[in-house]
Parts: C-alpha cells; sequence; structure tokens
C-alpha cells in the first residue's frame, strides 16, 4: 500500500542560485574583490562601456571580466585588446547568467588574480538577468537614448534590483525626446535609493562620475 | 524567458524533497508565484510538461500555481493597499513613498508525494 504524504515546503524555487551566490559574494570578501553586475537590453553599449572604463582604472586596479552572452566570443576578445584579462561565458541559448556560470568562470580565473574589481556583463535582456543574483556588490542596470525614456516602468525588477542605473549614448540626446529627468523619476519611483548617471562612452560624457561612483563604492565596502 | 530555468531549479528542488522522504512518485506540488515575480504562470507550467516527459518521478505530477496579489505599504501614513503596478501611488494620502510588501516571490509551496512501504520517515 501507497501512502500519500503531503509535505510543506515554502522554499525560494531559486534557493540554490541565491545560496551559491552568497557563497561567491563571501569569497570575494575575503580576496577583496568587488563585483559589479551589469545588465541592459542588448545593444545598450555594455561593452563599450567597459571599453571605455577599464582605461581610467587599469593604472590603480587588477581587473577581471566576464563576458555573458549567448553564443560567441566577440566581446570577450573586445575586452582582452584592452590589456584586461576576460572570459567568455557562453550560455548557449539560456538569456541571462546564473551563479552556476559564474561560479565556474570564477575557478577558471581566480588562480590568474588577485583581483581588485569583477565586472560581469550580464547577457542582454533586461527581463530574465534581474532574477538571478550572482553574488554581486554593486548591480548597475544600463538603458541607452535611443530604447526611450519610459523603460524604466516596464522592466521593473531590473530596477528595483539595481543600486546604479546609467542612462548610456547621452551623446545622441540632441537628436531624440529623451528626457533624462523622467527616466531618473521612473527609476526611482521602483527604487528610491537607486542612482543615476549620464554617460557617453564615445564622447566620455558622465565617464568621470561613473570612475568616482565605482571607487567609492569599493572603498566603501573594503577601505581604500 | 526564463521560466524553463526557473522549473529546471525546481524539478531539482523538487526531486531533493522526494529523496528526503523515500518516494519516487509525485503526485502534486503548489507554487506561490507573485504577480511581480517577472514570471509568466502559462509558460511555467509549459515548461514543467517539457520536464514531465523527462522525468520519472514527475510522470504523474500536475503542478498547482498560486497566484498572490501584490501587497503595498505607504511610507508616510502606513496605509497597506493592493497596487495595479509599481507606480501606484497611496490611495489614501497619495503619496509616492510606497514600498513593496510582498508580490515578488517565486516558492515552492508543498509536494505531495506517494511513499511506496519502507519509505523513509522525515
Amino acid at each position: 500500500m501507497a501512502e500519500i504524504r503531503n509535505i510543506r515546503v515554502m522554499e525560494q524555487i531559486l534557493k540554490a542560485n541565491d545560496y551559491l551566490a552568497s557563497a561567491l559574494n563571501a569569497e570575494w570578501d575575503q580576496t577583496r574583490t568587488f563585483v559589479v553586475n551589469l545588465m541592459s537590453s542588448p545593444g545598450a553599449g555594455k561593452t563599450s562601456l567597459l571599453e571605455a572604463t577599464l582605461p581610467l582604472l587599469k593604472e590603480e586596479y587588477r581587473m577581471l571580466v566576464l563576458e555573458g552572452d549567448i553564443e560567441t566570443e566577440r566581446d570577450a576578445e573586445r575586452i582582452r585588446t584592452q590589456g584586461v584579462p576576460a572570459l567568455q561565458i557562453t550560455t548557449g541559448g539560456t538569456c541571462h547568467l546564473e551563479s552556476h556560470m559564474i561560479d565556474q568562470a570564477w575557478k577558471l580565473a581566480r588562480d590568474r588574480g588577485p583581483f581588485d574589481l569583477l565586472f560581469i556583463e550580464n547577457v542582454g535582456n533586461l527581463v530574465c538577468p534581474a532574477s538571478y543574483f550572482l553574488g554581486e556588490h554593486l548591480t548597475v542596470v544600463m538603458l541607452s537614448t535611443p530604447e526611450g525614456d519610459d523603460k524604466p516602468m516596464k522592466y521593473p525588477k531590473a530596477f528595483r534590483s539595481s543600486q546604479v542605473f546609467l542612462i548610456s549614448k547621452s551623446d545622441l540626446l540632441y537628436a531624440l525626446d529623451f528626457s533624462p529627468e523622467r527616466a531618473r523619476r521612473e527609476a526611482l519611483q521602483l527604487q528610491p535609493k537607486i542612482e543615476t548617471l549620464l554617460v557617453s562612452s564615445k564622447s566620455g560624457e558622465g565617464m568621470q562620475r561613473w570612475i568616482q561612483l565605482l571607487k567609492q563604492q569599493r572603498a566603501r565596502r573594503f577601505g581604500s | 524567458m526564463h521560466e524553463l530555468s526557473i522549473v529546471s531549479a525546481l524539478v531539482e528542488q523538487v526531486n531533493n524533497v522526494a529523496q528526503a522522504h523515500g518516494s519516487t512518485r509525485v503526485r502534486h506540488l503548489t507554487l506561490q508565484v507573485g504577480k511581480m515575480s517577472n514570471v509568466v504562470p502559462e509558460l511555467l507550467q509549459q515548461a514543467f510538461e517539457a520536464f514531465r516527459k523527462v522525468e520519472p518521478l514527475l510522470k504523474d505530477a500536475r503542478m498547482e500555481i498560486r497566484q498572490v496579489y501584490p501587497l503595498m505599504k505607504c511610507g508616510r501614513c502606513s496605509q497597506e493597499f493592493v497596487p495595479d503596478t509599481f507606480s501606484s501611488p497611496c490611495p489614501r494620502c497619495l503619496s509616492t513613498s510606497v514600498e513593496l510588501i510582498h508580490g515578488e516571490e517565486l516558492l515552492l509551496r508543498e509536494v505531495e508525494l506517494e511513499i511506496q512501504d519502507g519509505g523513509q520517515d522525515g
């Protein structure tokens, strides 16, 4: 005779992801590696932002970049030409990064360290990546001006889980009806503590403030 | 479209529960999904059907999704209310300084298992 038993579980379905992410976070605290998770839709300029960011930090910090894409090694190659080690994570169809992918890549890369700063470039997508904590210290969401200033409310979770909001491609503002103030206010409604910066990887606008912010956040976590 | 990944994590979770109780057959599972959790229940159900075909443990299992309305609390007058969107102001004092209390969760609530004689307790 078979018995039927009802088991009350009440657990987060993504518990395993979050558990591993927390373990990574603890390891990065020990190695004093400040980790940034960068999210945006495809083509908002995540890789371009990193290409503009790395040269400004290279003298002071040892850095590593993990590039998430569904296919190709292209982004990692772009980063390597900056003289910064980069590992490509190809998800093979999965539309976001999960902590086990980061764990695998980090285990391959960490012996080449120590690293002061680790940038994780998530798969271009404003929906799914927001559900997966990767153990990062700072979550950054980026929106490019051609996408429109009404996007924060359309992707609430991405904004709610971020501490920094970058509005990229500010050099195109002259040609668009994008109001940075409107976008900033929408983001603040979703996440009252979010800090908004207007940047352009091309013209360099806002890059000094972005670099300052990264340095301050890292110093706040680990001391200088 | 990360529902497939979520169900993949769910299947592992259910597997662990079944193993812990010495069961090889799951009859029913209940999820609790917040309306603001960023997932589409129909897609979860479809992904579950796909896994059911390849996971013997789940062959006869049905999945029930309980959707939960979000609840917000006003930071000024403490009124609790069900918002339409993330940007809904407080219906009492119209303050926009509001906080989501729940509605983003993605939980495995219950699993109903069939346990053959000689199954473990626990």
